[in-house]
């Protein structure tokens, strides 16, 4: 079942938002000049005010990107027009994901997949290796909780790199557990 | 379980700053064996001798601290958790501690001891208090400094007096107003720089890197506090009895610290037995020789505090080549082949993990010539401290030769890692 709606399911809030609060971004031009849009999709996300939609403009349905955003409390809407996909993506209930997001870092409960990577057995910088090969398969809606001897302060510009942040958390004398997940943008 | 801390910049200095202190002190590695091999003939006679000054401050500074600054710039935040506190302070304190290594050696050898040599032990003490500062204000932020930050921290300290020691001995050089033995001075500046600065920095840097290299862990930790004790008091006895005949309180002194070095030793093996990994490689060879060498040379060196030194032709000379090249340079090298393939890994291909294939780390290096280098430099090093103590020409020829052979080796092996 395709995702695009007809225009009579399109959502009451869609209709009546003003005009000034829907930003546009085509990306088609970026992706006929051969660029990946994703990071320009993602900083027009983090201008978004509180209350704006984004309507995005694109040649086919970017169904990851519907995940991405979702963990970051938005919903969408797409229509077909002609050859062009317009999505719409607005915020709600933020709070709530904000908290989840916490309680994970904790590393005390979640609603994410963890998926766990222990790298105490390892030799430097095998740890390091290990991990950022983890990160490139990771999936969107997943963290991953690493059990390490020390902190990894020389992973984190590498992290930071790859568009990751970490939470060390110290569990005893030669134990951390540290929590790599995407960054918010 | 503790707070977390979320941390995403860069911790270390970039690789251009630690690398040029790496580069450099490789290369006076190689220039002090070259002189040596030239000058074989002139280290036969008094230790107190211009040429043997030139020799051991190109050895202590250029090769030996010049080393450990690159690597402590490095290691320290890794170590503390903390960022450098100033990179730009970092770069600054290279120009002007290399310019004041070459002032003073070049001083030493042609007996220079007017402005030019005042002028070098000025830069000297100002790049050692550019460090001291740097370190401290790194330091700083960390809530609790841990046994090994302290043993930096100590080190730091007695490198300071080591330097200002130094600066008063170079015054005393060319305008003479110590009304005691300049002699003596000479002795606690060496030994406050080899067994204060050095040598903490050498534990406590140990306590971390032989554990993480060979994942041993939950060890006894029993040792680590007597021996920063022991050694400190030991100094501060030595620095306290530095002006006078040795009394009672200079022989407890010296022996707190070959107490000290012994408990050192007891607690790297304890880390040793308790590794997970079995496998010893080429930087663990290194290390475990070194350290072997290092009790060696306390047991030399309080020969030389017991014994009355002068009477034995040569026997401080010896002494400062089981230092330098049998203890501390075995030591560096093994580090450095532990740490340069790793740093020069992380530079190059670590943003490419997952990307496209990178080299292994055991790639970046050539285990086999670099024990071959382990070899020849103990080889070389027994070698010229028997020469020296048996008066062989012909023996330090040969043990420097061999000496000039190693050191070589050592910087094509380090060509081969930074190119790769």
């Amino acid at each position: 079942m395709s995702e695009t709606n007809s225009k009579d399911l399109k959502p009451e809030f869609l209709k009546t938002v003003a005009s000034e609060k829907i930003k546009e971004l085509d990306v088609r031009p970026i992706l006929s000049g051969g660029q990946d849009p994703f990071s320009q999709i993602m900083a027009a996300v983090s201008a978004l005010s509180e209350g704006d939609v984004l309507l995005l403009i694109n040649t086919f349905e970017p169904l990851p990107l519907y995940k991405v955003l979702a963990r970051q409390g938005f919903e969408h809407y797409t229509e077909l027009d002609g050859d062009e996909y317009h999505i719409y993506f607005w915020q709600t209930e933020t709070p709530e994901q904000e908290k989840a997001k916490d309680l994970v870092k904790k590393g005390e409960t979640s609603d994410q997949v963890v998926i766990e990577l222990d790298v105490r057995e390892l030799e430097p910088p095998e740890p390091m290796i290990k991990i950022l090969e983890k990160l490139t398969t990771l999936p969107e809606c997943a963290v991953l909780l690493v059990h390490h001897h020390r902190e990894p302060v020389m992973l984190y510009p590498k992290l930071e790199e790859n568009g990751f942040e970490a939470t060390a958390n110290r569990i005893a004398e030669n134990y951390y557990k540290v929590l790599i997940s995407r960054k918010k943008q | 379980m503790s707070a977390g801390s979320i941390a995403s910049s860069s911790y270390s200095p970039p690789f251009r700053v630690v690398s040029k202190y790496f580069i450099t002190a490789i290369g006076s590695f190689v220039f002090l064996a070259l002189v040596l091999l030239l000058h074989y003939d002139v280290i036969t006679g008094h230790h107190f001798q211009p040429k043997v000054l030139a020799l051991n401050h190109i050895a202590a500074l250029g090769w030996i601290s010049m080393i450990i600054f690159g690597a402590m710039f490095q290691l320290v935040p890794v170590v503390l958790e903390a960022p450098l506190y100033s990179t730009r302070l970092a770069e600054a304190q290279y120009w002007i501690y290399t310019a004041g290594t070459a002032g003073l050696a070049y001083c030493f050898w042609v007996f220079d001891t007017g402005w030019l040599l005042l002028v070098s032990a000025l830069l000297l003490n100002l790049a050692v208090i550019l460090f001291a500062f740097n370190i401290y204000m790194t330091m700083k932020p960390v809530p609790r400094l841990d046994i090994t930050g302290r043993y930096l921290a100590s080190g730091v300290l007695w490198l300071c007096l080591t330097a200002l020691l130094g600066l008063l001995l170079s015054i005393n050089l060319g305008s003479p107003y110590l009304t005691v033995d300049h002699l003596r001075y000479l002795n606690l500046h060496a030994h406050l720089g080899f067994a204060g600065w050095i040598s903490f920095v050498v534990m406590g840097v140990s306590y971390k890197l032989i554990p993480m290299f060979t994942l041993s862990h939950d060890y006894p930790v029993r040792m680590k506090t007597p021996v920063f004790w022991c050694m400190n008091a030991g100094l501060v006895g030595i620095t306290l009895t530095g002006h006078t005949e040795r009394n009672l309180l200079f022989y407890i002194s010296a022996l707190l610290i070959g107490v000290a070095v012994v408990m050192f030793l007891i607690q790297i093996s304890l880390i040793l037995k308790h590794r997970v990994r079995r496998r010893v490689d080429t930087g663990i060879k290194y290390s475990a020789v070194a350290y072997l060498m290092m009790g060696l040379t306390m047991i030399l060196g309080l020969f030389v505090a017991f014994a009355d030194a002068e009477d034995i032709p040569n026997l401080t000379i010896a002494y400062g080549v089981m230092i330098l090249f049998g203890y501390i340079s075995l030591l560096i090298s093994g580090q450095m082949y532990k740490i340069v393939p790793f740093l020069v890994w992380y530079d190059k291909y670590s943003s490419k993990v997952g990307k496209e294939s990178v080299p292994l780390l055991k790639e970046m290096i050539n285990e086999k010539s670099a024990e071959t280098q382990l070899l020849i430099l103990l080889v070389s090093s027994f070698g010229a401290v028997f020469s020296l103590i048996f008066r062989s020409e012909t023996g330090a020829l040969i043990s420097f030769l061999l000496m000039f052979a190693g050191a070589l080796i050592f910087l094509y092996n380090m060509i081969y890692i930074f190119r790769k």
